[in-house]
């Protein structure tokens, strides 16, 4: 029988409670840090993370389409996003945002 | 900002009483510090705000000083931000500026990375008539409803819609974007948002972004 472990990732608690910025180039805290930190390894591993959201100062457009909608540039499928990755927050619309960065980006 | 001391030590409220920020890089720890520190603050409308101004602090990073600056200054390599922010009654303003080359310089650059170029002529000449030349308050105003534009891609920039989502569902909220020599003004009364272009004769060579909302939570509209 396979086992799938399942991670919890806080993003204010074990990134930064100030993420800001879309690349590495622009700030300590930026989307795609964040997506290769905490991400990648678990689409790469086959596991699965669930990620709180809401422990933090807030998300700009930038940090959450690089972090999320660059999976799929980088050639995750939505799919396989969607079945690695639980995102949980209060706020119904910062999942609906991410949702759309990442469909958005498989439409190319 | 323009590395001068002055000796003129100010007194009214209304200078002093301002909390600030500054930096280079997208790091927005004090920033989100300041903004969390606001007691009266409700926390939604602490993370709208943080959400405008770390995008115009990622603008800063990724464009505002692709070229030497327009004031003369002949400071290079320099990518300063400032950030103020001041409660006051009721009300929460937040300034977030820079001594870039401007949002009217950035902008042909960043709509041509982004293909954008014949839908930004033709929101042009749809809002302000077809002319050879647009004035920046113009330009600033095109720039923002390319952003809005439901064909746009996401990953591309949406910084400036970050910057009126801040106060885009806070009744009596108010963004002004001053870059150069133009403004565009956003303002939300009864429920009705309305836009503004300003044109000014001379620059402020740079940046500013100014947001300011009640902080009472009986002011969020659904809209």
């Amino acid at each position: 029988m396979n086992t799938i472990t399942t991670t919890i990732i806080d993003i204010g608690r074990d990134f930064s409670r100030y993420p800001a910025g879309r690349y590495e180039t622009d700030g300590p805290f930026s989307g795609e840090l964040f997506r290769a930190k905490f991400l990648v390894p678990v689409l790469d591993s086959n596991g699965h993370v669930t990620i709180e959201l809401d422990e933090t100062a807030g998300y700009g457009s930038s940090f959450l389409e690089e972090a999320f909608g660059g999976l799929v540039r980088l050639g995750y499928s939505s799919t396989q996003i969607k079945n690695t990755i639980t995102l949980h927050s209060e706020d119904p619309s910062l999942l609906e945002e991410i949702e759309e960065y990442i469909l958005d980006a498989e439409q190319g | 900002m323009l590395k001068n001391s002055c000796s003129i030590i100010p007194k009214r409220s209304d200078v002093i009483n301002w909390k600030i920020a500054f930096g280079e890089l997208t790091d927005a720890t004090k920033v989100g510090e300041i903004l969390e520190a606001e007691s009266r603050l409700p926390q939604t409308k602490a993370k709208k705000l943080y959400r405008g101004v770390s995008e115009a602090m990622t603008n800063v990073s990724q464009h505002a000083y692709m070229d030497l600056r327009n004031d003369g200054a002949e400071i290079i390599g320099d990518k300063g931000w400032w950030m103020f922010c001041r409660e006051e009654e009721n009300h929460i303003s937040v300034a977030f500026c820079d001594l870039g080359v401007g949002i009217p310089i950035t902008l042909p650059k960043t709509i041509e990375e982004n293909h954008e170029e014949n839908m930004f002529k033709s929101i042009l000449c749809k809002l302000f008539t077809d002319k050879k030349k647009y004035s920046d308050g113009e330009l600033i105003r095109a720039a923002i409803e390319v952003k809005r534009s439901r064909t746009q891609k996401r990953h591309r920039g949406k910084g400036l819609l970050d910057m009126i989502k801040a106060i885009d569902t806070t009744q009596g909220g108010r963004l002004v974007i001053l870059s150069n020599k133009g403004g565009y003004l956003y303002n939300l009364n009864n429920s009705n948002p309305s836009e503004d272009v300003k044109n000014y004769k001379d620059s402020i060579f740079g940046t500013l972004i100014l947001w300011s909302l009640p902080v009472s939570r009986n002011t969020e509209v659904k809209l």
